[in-house]
């Protein structure tokens, strides 16, 4: 099985790992190496997203939305990962984060990381190229429209993303 | 960015889940977060167990066989059935799967599903490599013989008949009136009296011109669902040899059972591996539903603990998940409804088969409430109710949300719809016509029924959707797309009819309040609502909540049983129950705030008359909390953490715990501490006083109990109205079903949290429309048990099939200032397929009678 020097970017912080298998699933080592549990596993086949972390090819690249159950290792080597354990700023909650809480978006919360992740690089996506204001909700849904929550019927994950996006300045036309 | 803020928002308000900030930042919370390493005193080098299972009940099981693995992904070890059988394994509780745990070698298991072998692995890794060889495998890693016939199905014991008969005058046979029956048995008079009205009935039913009634004979199907919570469950297990005690860490609803079952299975005097006590840490669940009430997890972490030197972990994936975990039963309805000329319900005749699967479960409390939801919310003077949970080769079913009723209500909703059609009447109207009053008596013969299901449907007959189906339908013809709009009425019981809390309330000497309870919260907001429970009596929430909690509650010495004990002051019908039956606001609330009731009047209260100096004798009620002080007229306002401190320096209590039983009304009973006595709505108390260490039992006194009988006399079951009206439309050509609107209807009584509340009912929506359109998992060898389902081909609702944004709630005001607080969890899911399926009808003028509505059957329908 092949083996790889693992050297990535994770939450700002440069991640090296000398020979892990170039096949082990991003989720896996996240949780059982490196102990970042926040990132979930639900299905493992990339149906659910509840694994989704938000990667950028270069820093400041573009951040885009993956699922970490099926993203080997190989696929992420150089590049920049965040997490839901890098979204908050030595304690001060991101924006996404509170207005989930304030909006009671959760239950259970076991796909909230997953929810944050796509919103995150829904974010960065609004920030380079903002939308009309009636494009928003479409917006959300592309982001989330595919993940899985099976205890809240998705209104106020989509209502607190859509909040964040209207109050934050920059994002709509 | 924003600073970090408090979840409080003032007494009795939350600004957000209690539990909100760990999990908005990714925090350990979960069973499957946490490792061996994580937990305090065990030690750090952990094993990896998977649990084989077969994917055949039909041919004999002979021995795992992993010759398929290589050499570097072999377990180290394989504990089988004759393992378990040479340890003396013994058979736990009744709710959870009965022995066998793992199929003997040269046998044929008992269900699909079921569990073969334990294979021990050093690291996670390679565990999860060797499982997903094993499950590529034809025989998933088990070496089987050739197929045989099946064994035949029974059913599981006790079955449900609710028998109900009266006149226009006077109620004949009912089940208050005298406790249940089982009329096919004939084993009691009473039995052969409620057969004689079975026979009477059906009789009527057979014969309906001879009535002037109408009669409509059909039969209704409900899917296998799986649960489908998100976390698939996970936990670790210890054997401390030194002292003999199990650890297990679990995200359960049922931590007492657990703990119970798990000790049960080394209880034979035989077995040689010494555990004497199981204790269990109690996770976060990631999302429940039923699904993780009286799982079978618990079960394999303690065997798989007891096979090992070193601590356990169990971490299903999803396939395993759907191939081990419990689903909701499917079902069979047969239904006869008989009406007479002025559109008014006569008889009923209702028989359901619940497929219970390989193990009992809580199949026979399933079948009960399918049973007790029989006839719906409707005014019914006959009913033959027969609810019959049946022993197959399936997965086992057990309790998942709307636990029976989800089954019943279908074919009862459906049946109203295809009655009115019989009858030419509107739905509504003819809903209407038969719907019950408050405390009008229901099947059971139980002043039972709720408020708010008439208003709902007069709500929903002058709302624009209904107003507008038949121009609606009308204008959709010769469209792509047939429009239909459909109604449903749901009654469900919330609670058990015999409910137990346990609570905890304790100030810190700073004033900082906990409360420690046995109650779970599963996203359901249970820590969030107890903890701003304390705010009416105390002044301030609970700083903490603690859930899932069982030791210490052992200082209330209470015993069980539904044998009253007179003169025990310990005796209590149950101690513990499973966080389920959409109890939380009604039960443990109430036990927060008698704890914090006890708390006031023995600890604070007079804490604070020293204050305000002893010659004042200030009562309870003439005190009220103002910004975090106690006020009492013409008296200095005391901060709370002043008489917190006072409590404490004085041996003032400082902590109440209580144990409360519910069965229509609460027990109630005199208390003395100190020199005053009290009477409060509980049966057991246990009061800590500051600066003390050993806690105090108070003794009951004059209590207000209950017997067997009273407890089926009174039926002590709660139940909520909910409705609900949709709007679908049909593509005929792919037969797609699109959820266009909808109205959600509620009665909750008193809110206890709104947001907490207006999300159980969003959740309640989408599993609704799971149940209706999307979920489906097939029962025997093509399902879950074969270990090849996932995602991929179970379709949980997203948020493109709820008709996001496009439901409006519509919440009945509480129908009176002492309104109870209802659990909505279940009462609001139960309307939801089913006014699915009518408008379904309404649109293609086809009745589904078999969920889900696929668009397969909605195209075969249409081409035949």
């Amino acid at each position: 099985m092949e083996k790889i020097d693992l050297d990535f970017i994770l939450n700002g912080e440069r991640t090296t790992r000398s020979g892990v298998h170039a096949n082990m699933m991003l989720v896996d080592f996240l949780r059982e190496e490196l102990g970042l549990t926040g990132t979930k596993f639900c299905c493992g086949i990339a149906v659910c997203r509840v694994c989704t972390v938000s990667v950028a090819r270069v820093p400041g690249a573009h951040q885009i939305a993956i699922r970490a159950c099926t993203t080997p290792l190989s696929d992420i080597n150089g590049k920049v990962v965040t997490t839901v354990e890098g979204l908050d700023d030595d304690g001060e909650l991101h924006s996404l984060q509170q207005a989930f809480l304030d909006n009671f978006a959760f239950q259970c919360g076991y796909c909230c990381p997953g929810f944050l992740m796509a919103s995150y690089a829904l974010l960065d996506q609004l920030k380079r190229s903002p939308v009309p204001r009636e494009r928003v909700d479409d917006m959300v849904e592309e982001a989330v429209g595919q993940h899985i929550c099976r205890c809240t019927g998705y209104v106020r994950y989509h209502r607190a993303i859509r909040q964040v996006i209207l109050e934050t300045p920059g994002l709509v036309t | 960015m924003h600073p970090p803020s408090s979840w409080q928002a003032g007494p009795g308000k939350a600004r957000y889940r209690i539990d909100g900030r760990t999990k908005v930042t990714g925090g350990k919370i979960y069973a499957r977060d946490f490792r061996a390493w994580d937990i305090d005193g065990w030690p750090a080098e952990e094993e990896v167990v998977l649990v084989l299972r077969t994917p055949f009940a039909d041919r004999e099981f002979k021995g795992v066989d992993v010759s398929a693995l290589p050499e570097e992904l072999r377990p180290k070890r394989i504990i089988t059935g004759e393992d378990l059988e040479r340890e003396k394994i013994a058979v736990a509780e009744a709710d959870y799967p009965e022995g066998n745990y793992l199929v003997r070698p040269h046998t044929v298991p008992d269900y699909l599903g079921q569990a073969v072998a334990l294979l021990y692995f050093d690291d996670f890794h390679t565990m999860d490599r060797a499982r997903r060889v094993l499950r590529s495998q034809h025989n998933r890693g088990l070496d089987a013989g050739p197929e045989q016939p099946t064994v035949a199905d029974g059913f599981y014991q006790p079955e449900t008949s609710i028998i109900h008969a009266e006149t226009e005058t006077e109620q004949i046979f009912s089940q208050v009136r005298g406790g249940p029956v089982r009329p096919q048995e004939l084993q009691t008079e009473r039995d052969r009296e409620a057969m004689k009205q079975v026979d009477e009935i059906h009789e009527r039913l057979n014969n309906p011109s001879a009535f002037g009634w109408t009669v409509v004979n059909r039969s209704f199907e409900t899917q296998t669902i799986d649960p489908m919570f998100m976390e698939p469950e996970s936990g670790l297990g210890w054997l401390d040899r030194s002292s003999g005690t199990l650890n297990l860490l679990i995200g359960t609803q049922s931590p007492s059972y657990d703990v119970t079952a798990a000790g049960e299975l080394f209880s034979d005097p035989q077995s040689k591996l010494g555990i004497k006590h199981v204790h269990l840490i109690s996770a976060y669940p990631g999302g429940g539903f039923g699904g993780r009430d009286t799982s079978a997890l618990c079960l394999f972490l303690a065997l798989a603990a007891a096979f090992s030197e070193k601590p356990i972990r169990i971490a299903y994936d999803r396939f395993e998940q759907f191939q081990a975990g419990v689903k909701r039963h499917a079902g069979t309805m047969n239904m006869a409804v008989a009406v007479d000329g002025g559109g008014n319900l006569q008889a009923v005749r209702h028989h359901i088969f619940l497929n219970g699967g390989g193990r009992r479960n809580v199949s026979t409390y399933v079948a009960q409430v399918a049973g007790l939801d029989g006839v719906g919310a409707y005014e019914v003077p006959l009913a033959d109710v027969w609810s019959r949970p049946v022993k197959t080769r399936a997965q086992i079913a057990g309790s998942m949300r709307g636990f029976g009723t989800v089954q019943s209500l279908f074919a009862v909703e459906s049946m109203m719809d295809e009655t009115a059609v019989e009858l030419g009447l509107d739905p509504i109207e003819f809903r209407l016509r038969n719907v019950l009053a408050p405390n009008q008596e229901i099947v059971t013969g139980a002043r039972n029924a709720p408020p708010g299901l008439k208003e709902m449907c007069e709500h929903a007959s002058a709302h624009r959707l209904w107003q507008e189906r038949d121009r609606r339908k009308q204008e959709s013809a010769g469209t792509e797309r047939a429009h239909g709009v459909g109604f449903a009425l749901g009654m469900k019981n919330y609670g058990t009819g015999a409910d137990a809390a346990l609570d905890e309330v304790a100030i810190d000497p700073d004033g900082k309040i906990t409360v420690t309870t046995n109650v779970i919260d599963m996203g359901t907001g249970t820590a969030t609502t107890l903890a701003i429970a304390t705010a009416g009596l105390l002044g301030a929430n609970a700083d903490e909540v603690r859930t899932g909690v069982l030791e210490p509650f052992k200082a209330l010495q209470m015993v069980e049983g539904f044998k009253r004990q007179e003169d025990n002051p310990r005796w209590t019908p149950i101690i513990f129950e499973s966080t389920k039956a959409a109890s939380t606001s009604s039960k443990w609330v109430h036990g927060v705030e008698q704890a914090c009731a006890v708390l006031l009047s023995t600890g604070l209260l007079p804490a604070a008359r020293e204050l305000w100096g002893n010659s004042v004798n200030v009562a309870a009620t003439d005190t009220r909390w103002v910004d975090g002080a106690l006020h009492a007229d013409g008296l200095r306002a005391i901060p709370l953490k002043d008489v917190a401190r006072q409590a404490h320096d004085k041996g003032h209590v400082v902590s109440a715990m209580i144990h409360a039983f519910y069965s229509g009304r609460w027990v109630e009973a005199d208390y003395t501490v100190g020199d005053e006595t009290f009477r409060w709505q509980i049966d057991g108390l246990s009061v800590l006083r500051g600066g003390k260490t050993e806690r105090e039992l108070v003794d009951r006194k004059n209590p207000k109990l209950f017997t067997v009988e009273s407890i089926w006399e009174g039926n002590g079951q709660n139940f909520g109205a909910s409705a609900c009206l949709a709007s679908v439309a049909v593509n005929r050509r792919t037969g797609e079903v699109t959820l266009q609107e909808a109205v959600h209807y509620i009665g909750p009584g008193k809110v206890l949290q709104q947001d907490l509340m207006e999300g159980q009912l969003d959740g309640c929506f989408a599993m609704g429309v799971g149940q209706a359109l999307t979920e489906d998992i097939p029962t025997f060898e093509d399902g879950g048990g074969n270990g090849r389902w996932n995602l991929h081909r179970y379709h949980v609702p997203l948020s493109g099939d709820v008709a996001l944004g496009r439901v409006e709630k519509v919440i009945l005001p509480p129908e009176s200032d002492d309104a109870p607080a209802r659990g909505i969890a279940e009462v609001g899911m139960v309307a939801v397929a089913p006014a699915i399926a009518n408008a379904v009808a309404h649109a293609t003028g086809v009745r589904f009678r078999s969920l889900p509505i696929t668009p397969a059957k909605v195209r075969e329908a249409w081409s035949g």
